[in-house]
């Protein structure tokens, strides 16, 4: 197969599993997954084996899909949110022990869980905000909340990813400098770079998209060559560029590559599921899946009430964040490269966080499917007696006005 | 107008991160109204009823039906001094309704042969003949007694026009 022709099919099979996941009135994400599994190497019809091509629209679309997360989920961002977020964004800090100690308690060693911790802590912002646009959600209380603490942890993340990402350098004092040199790099361009930025981004249509790609693919690249990893490195250049006041812009000339990079990277993340050996990793998985949900559904509704929402928007602040996504797969990813962990640990948590991923998303689109029944339902069990004697006080002037 | 109702509502706006921009203006009969723009221009509107934080209804507006029914909701402020100034332009302008008696001098003639416009500066736009109309007639077309005749012009030109169609010789205008 040409390159050509297989980018052809892989644009092909996308719109398919698109429009036949809009016509199910299930999430575009699931499907793009769904039929990497089926069509990747370990499928049932494997017509996509590993490829350059492949392998070019894989590496383009996280980065590329790293890069709006830092431009939209950017440090101004979370000082918006004010202190509500801050204290639901804490107490979500709950999920990363967990985490840790469900790492712990499998065996993984120290860093193996310091990594599925991480993991299995971060939600997905791309999944949530897709979801939440689909449903209709965005209007709601807690979606603007559930936000704030998606912005939280992506910064988390990145101060973590840092840490790990320095961590898998080992011993190697060469790739210390690196890492080191290119952090010093970023905090200069940062302070000094801002009147340079700002003249290249004033450019217009194509100049100002081939600038951005070019800017993107090189700047993470380059990170990458000296040590740091080249997701992070994407994700702090959009954060950057967030700053510019040529932000509106930048998304809307891109935001069509940005769509279209979200589809390709879960579709690879499809690729890269193997169907024969998951009967091995999926028990695990589910495990994974339920105790992390649980942990979720709890710290979201106390986080929730803390910061001021009602019961059902707590329950639903909990509900939203079940999705984990492209920052879990980051890591795993970081993890198999990582020299003090075990090959046996690694290999086991590049499997069992991809199954994770996918279960969670699936899950995640069902209860954004069924959001506002059981937001509802649940809400009613957990609100506080006061909220209870109201809502029956309403009833009653409902009824009386009926009478009359 | 007392000046609390001069003041315009308040809306507070919030940036959703991944989503787009949130506006939310509480409304004084209850209640409130969140309209949430996305990067791509669609519009997102929502009704939220007093005391829930549910919204009750939801409209998605793409970016023309958004700007359309920004032009009907400010229709009645944007566009009634343009309805007033059409009345003033329409002021200077009469349309009249003629029948024609069976004695009148057009009777026979054609509508070139009359002169009307002519004579009077008035125009006949339509004629009513029995059950049926004939629009903008042509030239040639021949007054019948019993025709209504629908006349357009300045308030002396139809005056004149009436004048003549009903009998006495008015050359003016």
């Amino acid at each position: 197969m040409t390159p050509a022709l297989q980018l052809g099919l892989i644009a092909l099979a996308l719109y398919l599993a698109a429009w036949g996941t809009n016509k199910l009135g299930i999430s575009s994400i699931v499907g793009f997954m769904g039929i990497g599994v089926l069509l990747g190497p370990g499928g049932i019809l494997p017509v996509f084996s590993g490829s350059d091509v492949i392998h070019l629209l894989a590496e383009l679309g996280l980065l590329l899909l790293l890069f709006f997360m830092g431009l939209e989920f950017s440090i101004p961002r979370f000082l918006e949110g004010g202190r509500a977020t801050l204290w639901a964004g804490v107490i979500d800090l709950a999920n990363l022990v967990v985490g840790v100690a469900l790492g712990g308690l499998l065996g993984f060693g120290w860093w193996g869980a310091a990594f599925l911790g991480a993991a299995l802590y971060i939600s997905s912002s791309g999944v949530i905000a897709k979801l939440v646009t689909e449903r209709n959600l965005v209007a709601y209380p807690e979606t603007e909340r559930t936000l704030g603490v998606l912005v939280f942890e992506d910064l988390a993340m990145v101060v973590v990813l840092g840490g790990l990402g320095l961590a898998t350098v080992g011993g190697d004092a060469l790739q210390f400098l690196g890492v080191g040199l290119f952090l010093a790099a970023y905090v200069v361009l940062h302070r000094f770079g801002r009147p340079g930025l700002e003249r290249l981004l004033s450019r217009e249509g194509e100049a100002l998209v081939l600038l951005l790609l070019a800017l993107v693919l090189l700047v993470s690249l380059g990170a990458k060559s000296l040590g740091f990893p080249e997701a992070v490195a994407a994700f702090l250049l959009g954060m950057i560029v967030s700053e510019s006041r040529f932000r509106r812009k930048v998304e809307t000339s891109l935001a069509s590559w940005h769509a279209v990079a979200a589809a390709v990277f879960f579709f690879d993340v499809g690729l890269h599921v193997d169907l024969q050996s998951a009967w091995r990793v999926l028990p695990l998985a589910l495990l994974l899946l339920v105790v992390t949900t649980l942990a979720q559904l709890v710290t979201g509704f106390v986080a929730g009430r803390v910061s001021g929402l009602s019961a059902r928007g707590s329950v639903g602040h909990a509900l939203m964040l079940i999705p984990r996504g492209e920052f879990s797969l980051v890591i795993v990813g970081l993890a198999a490269t990582a020299p003090m962990i075990v090959p046996d640990v690694r290999e086991a948590l590049y499997a069992t966080v991809s199954w994770y991923v996918i279960l969670s998303v699936v899950l995640g689109s069902i209860v954004f499917a069924r959001y506002d029944a059981w937001s509802e339902q649940m809400g009613r069990w957990l609100r506080s007696p006061e909220a209870r004697r109201r809502a029956r006080e309403r009833e009653r002037e409902l009824d009386a006005m009926r009478l009359d | 107008m007392t000046d609390e109702e001069q003041l315009a509502p308040t809306v507070r706006e919030s940036t959703l991160p991944g989503v787009g921009k949130k506006y939310v203006m509480p409304l004084g009969s209850g209640g409130n109204v969140a309209i949430v723009v996305r990067p791509d221009g669609e519009r997102q509107m929502f009704h939220f009823l007093e005391e829930e934080d549910r919204p009750c209804d939801v409209v998605k507006l793409q970016r023309d039906e958004a700007q359309q029914v920004a032009n009907l909701l400010g229709s009645p402020m944007v566009a009634s001094p343009d309805l007033d100034k059409l009345e003033l332009v329409l002021g200077a302008l009469e349309i009249e309704w003629v029948a024609l008696p069976e004695v009148s001098d057009l009777v026979g003639h054609s509508l070139a042969d009359s002169r009307l416009r002519r004579r009077t500066g008035a125009s006949v736009v339509a004629i009513l003949r029995g059950e049926t109309a004939i629009p903008n007639p042509e030239i040639d077309t021949v007054f019948e007694a019993g025709d209504t005749l629908l006349l357009i012009g300045s308030d002396a030109q139809t005056e004149a026009a009436r004048r003549l169609i009903e009998g006495g010789e008015a050359d003016s205008a």
